[in-house]
């Protein structure tokens, strides 16, 4: 069986988790390869949560929240958008492969730019192969 | 010079009764360390002095003093951290005296340690020359060569927050405040990976003296301490401490004011500086922000702008790719 990435969704509440079960309403076809944390916030993110998900086997991370000005808590994205950038900066000064780590603002209309957002993104993961680097392996065996 | 003069202000302040303690450093029995000492009495003000390896921030010890009225001795890093910690509310500005020191730069201990077997004294001119006393001899060497990388990188030498300014010439601002960063962001991203590796993560033994000595890690219970959830792990794996500096950087984004007190601390000699310091030009290319120039102002994660940048965003690549 060929190799399938695990990735791992942190979503709004508000728009991205809706839009997420819009694809699947609308039956849109993308590729299962991730795992759904729901937040309240974009923001509620911070990085400790994405590179414990890393670290704990995760091939890719995914955050989306709401499109600017659409935040329910009205500037919650805005704020996630400037740590997100630093955040982003700072994991590939480092040689994180940049493409692990991914922002997305999806709306709770877009089930189709979801279903998308996760099979690009599947795509890219796949032609970096496992997370090797960030994850703790135990015992030496992944 | 700057020694007769700190001792001058800080026995006047101490009479006068506008401070209660005084903080600053003095001299160690060795040769290329100084320590933060307080002074409560205008008798005790002969132990003060310019020190030229004041490698700890002493905005880090001023913490300790809430609610007493205190002086400090602020260069430029130190009076940043004091504005930032005013901007978070740690300090108040009324309990404080600053006074402040257009900053020549300190001297790097671990760059005049290799200088000479054995270092009965350093004598420092404050301008172009070192003297390294050994017992033999006197061995001559530029002053920029034993400065403090980040000294030799500083933004700000001249407090920008202080009540009294002494008046020195200090140094002049770095015109190549980014050269060590740009030398790892011109690595490939393998490169850039094993340079982690082997220069911070397998090095670091997680002393935390890092965390320790800096002036902005001042939260009761830091996230490595957290058990539920544990977000850092007890173990030598590398990912525990990779999350640990990684983490540790991004909670002084936009807030590390480079005093380089990290680094001093460190036993490993690791350059734990590269980190924040590729965040502060990065805040400072996208945001134009500064930590620590004005108490006044917001934190660069307590304000947003609409334009902020977002082309790093998976949704505006395959947007400008046409795929949505």
């Amino acid at each position: 069986m060929s190799w399938e990435p695990r990735i791992i969704a942190f979503l709004c509440n508000w728009c991205s988790y809706a839009g997420a079960d819009l694809a699947g309403v609308s039956r849109l076809r993308y590729p299962p390869t991730i795992r759904i944390v729901r937040v309240p916030c974009s923001s509620r993110v911070s990085p400790a949560m994405i590179l414990d998900a890393l670290k704990s086997g995760a091939d890719g991370v995914l955050v989306s929240g709401c499109h600017p000005g659409d935040c329910h808590y009205l500037t919650g994205n805005l704020f996630a958008r400037r740590r997100f950038f630093m955040l982003k900066k700072l994991l590939e000064f480092v040689g994180l492969e940049p493409e692990r780590v991914q922002f997305a603002w999806v709306s709770a209309s877009e089930g189709d730019v979801f279903a998308k957002v996760v099979s690009e993104l599947t795509e890219k993961i796949k032609l970096l192969g496992p997370n090797t680097r960030f994850r703790k392996i135990l015992g030496g065996k992944i | 010079m700057l020694t007769e003069k700190i001792r001058e202000i800080a026995k006047k302040l101490l009479e006068e009764g506008k401070i209660e303690a005084f903080l600053c450093y003095e001299g160690t029995s060795h040769p290329f360390r100084n320590r933060a000492v307080l002074v409560k009495s205008p008798e005790e003000v002969k132990k003060l002095l310019w020190p030229s390896f004041g490698v700890i921030n002493l905005a880090t010890p001023l913490q300790k003093l809430k609610g007493q009225k205190a002086g400090i001795l602020a260069t430029g890093c130190v009076s940043r951290a004091i504005v930032v910690l005013i901007q978070e509310g740690q300090l108040k500005r009324e309990d404080l005296f600053v006074v402040g020191v257009p900053c020549p730069g300190m001297l790097d201990p671990s760059k005049v340690r290799d200088k000479a077997p054995e270092i009965i004294d350093v004598i420092d001119d404050l301008k172009d020359e070192v003297l390294i006393v050994t017992p033999e001899d006197k061995i001559k060497f530029s002053r920029e060569e034993l400065l403090r990388n980040n000294c030799q990188e500083c933004r700000h030498p001249v407090p920008p927050l202080y009540d009294l300014l002494l008046d020195f010439s200090g140094r002049e601002k770095s015109p190549d405040p980014y050269r060590r960063v740009q030398e790892i962001e011109d690595l490939t991203l393998e490169e850039r990976w094993q340079w982690f590796e082997r220069e911070v993560l397998r090095r670091c033994f997680r002393c935390y003296a890092c965390r320790q000595a800096c002036p902005l890690c001042y939260c009761p219970t830091c996230f490595v301490d957290d058990s539920r959830p544990q977000w850092v792990g007890k173990t030598r794996d590398l990912i525990d401490t990779a999350l640990y500096h990684l983490v540790r950087a991004y909670h002084l984004a936009g807030r590390c004011v480079d005093c380089g007190s990290c680094e001093a601390a460190c036993p490993m000699d690791i350059p734990l500086r590269l980190l924040t310091k590729k965040l502060e030009k990065e805040a400072l290319l996208a945001f134009s922000f500064e930590a620590g120039l004005d108490p006044e102002a917001p934190l660069l994660f307590t304000s947003f702008d609409e334009n902020d940048p977002e082309d790093f965003m998976l949704t505006s690549e395959l947007k400008a790719s046409g795929k949505i």
